[in-house]
């Protein structure tokens, strides 16, 4: 009966684990390869004259 | 849109098999925008080192290289300041201006360097660009070369954009990423790129008043002080923080920095009251001209000066004299005005 909590909890928490790490990898990425949610974020540039092209 | 990452690069980008953060550190375990990207750099590769995981020689032949360490600006102007102001100038004002301009690795890899507050974005979707010159080379040297290049300054292209070449076609690898030593400025470059080292002077398709043309102005005339296609941009009167304003002329005088040799010269945009703001007056202003010896990027084949020997022997033409001055110059500019036509 021990062994048998003990090796759910490990596999819980493996799962848990493996569903953070792909939680980790995966929120920039949810949010920077879609367009609509970047559009929404990402505001339109002030042009300012303060700093020139040079060269 | 330049700022929305390619999904399908995620899989077969090599660049892309290490997680976000590990170049851009910030939060990942969080869906909230602001613990997300709270500590996130944007610019990894501003240090090179980043990239010296993999590419170790580039990264640190970079760290010497000009793009980065805008040498060249800051040696091309301390003679006119006083041993103090030169303090001054290395401590604050080089870092805050000049230097901000230095590129990072990715400006010319993955996303545009932002210009005049204008941000393109990423290239290619975060993919890991050789070059795209348009996108990188144009807009830092967006004022004056490139828009002469492509023939948007003045109207006819450089006859080397005409024939379909690219910066990187001259400016190569080399020259960009660095060699491993710190030059004081882009003239000492030994990978620096030169007319001659593709252009033979006496090779058989030639005209015999090519050949001789130059065989007699070879150790004396520059090739832009003929093969310069028309006016180029003159930038002057620049103001810390402001700007400067701009004309076009085609100038030709006596190299500053090539004794004896007649070439194209291009107005500094320095002039006496530039670092004003920041408490500077210059006081070894005339040590330098008002001009450097330039390679204008509009070259032709053809020009008024190839076509007739009177242009330049009879007719004087383009050549600098005391009227064009600037008003208030430094006294160094008429050691530049030519006398041997």
């Amino acid at each position: 009966m021990k062994k048998a909590t003990l090796g759910r909890a490990i596999l819980l928490l493996s799962v848990l684990g493996s569903a953070s790490a792909y939680a980790a990898a995966s929120s920039c990425v949810e949010c920077h390869t879609d367009v609509s949610t970047m559009k929404a974020l990402v505001p339109p540039p002030v042009i300012s004259n303060a700093e020139s092209g040079e060269g | 849109m330049g700022y929305v990452v390619n999904k399908e690069l995620l899989a077969t980008d090599p660049h892309m098999s290490q997680s976000c953060v590990s170049c851009h550190k910030g939060n990942a375990s969080s869906a909230d925008q602001a613990k997300a990207h709270a500590g996130m750099v944007k610019r990894p590769s501003d240090d090179p080192m980043v990239c010296a995981t993999c590419h170790e020689t580039e990264a640190k032949n970079y760290k010497l290289s000009l793009h980065y360490t805008n040498a060249g600006m800051k040696n091309g102007v301390s003679p006119r300041f006083s041993s103090e102001e030169k303090h001054t100038f290395d401590t604050t004002v080089f870092e805050a201006s000049c230097r901000s301009c230095h590129a990072s690795c990715g400006d010319c890899h993955v996303k545009s360097p932002v210009i005049s507050g204008v941000n393109l974005g990423l290239m290619d979707g975060h993919r890991f660009v050789e070059s795209d010159e348009s996108k990188t080379c144009a807009l830092c040297h967006g004022g004056r070369v490139y828009p002469e290049f492509s023939g948007e300054y003045n109207g006819t292209p450089d006859v080397h954009y005409r024939k379909g070449m690219s910066c990187t076609d001259c400016h190569g690898a080399t020259q960009m990423h660095g060699d491993g030593n710190a030059y004081a400025g882009r003239k000492e470059v030994a990978a620096k790129p030169s007319c001659v080292g593709c252009h033979e002077t006496d090779s058989e398709d030639q005209s015999d008043e090519a050949k001789e043309a130059h065989e007699y102005h070879a150790e004396t005339v520059s090739c832009s002080a003929c093969h310069t296609g028309g006016e180029y941009r003159q930038c002057s009167s620049c103001h810390l923080g402001e700007g400067a304003t701009s004309s076009p002329a085609l100038i030709l005088g006596d190299s500053p920095r090539t004794p004896g040799q007649l070439t194209t010269l291009r107005l500094i945009p320095t002039i006496r009251k530039t670092f004003e703001k920041a408490g500077m007056e210059q006081k070894n202003f005339d040590t330098l001209p008002n001009y450097w010896d330039a390679v204008p990027h509009n070259v032709s084949k053809r020009t008024d000066r190839t076509r007739d020997c009177s242009t330049c022997h009879s007719d004087n033409l383009h050549y600098l004299d005391e009227s064009m001055l600037p008003a208030d110059g430094s006294k160094k500019n008429l050691e530049l005005i030519h006398s041997g036509h």
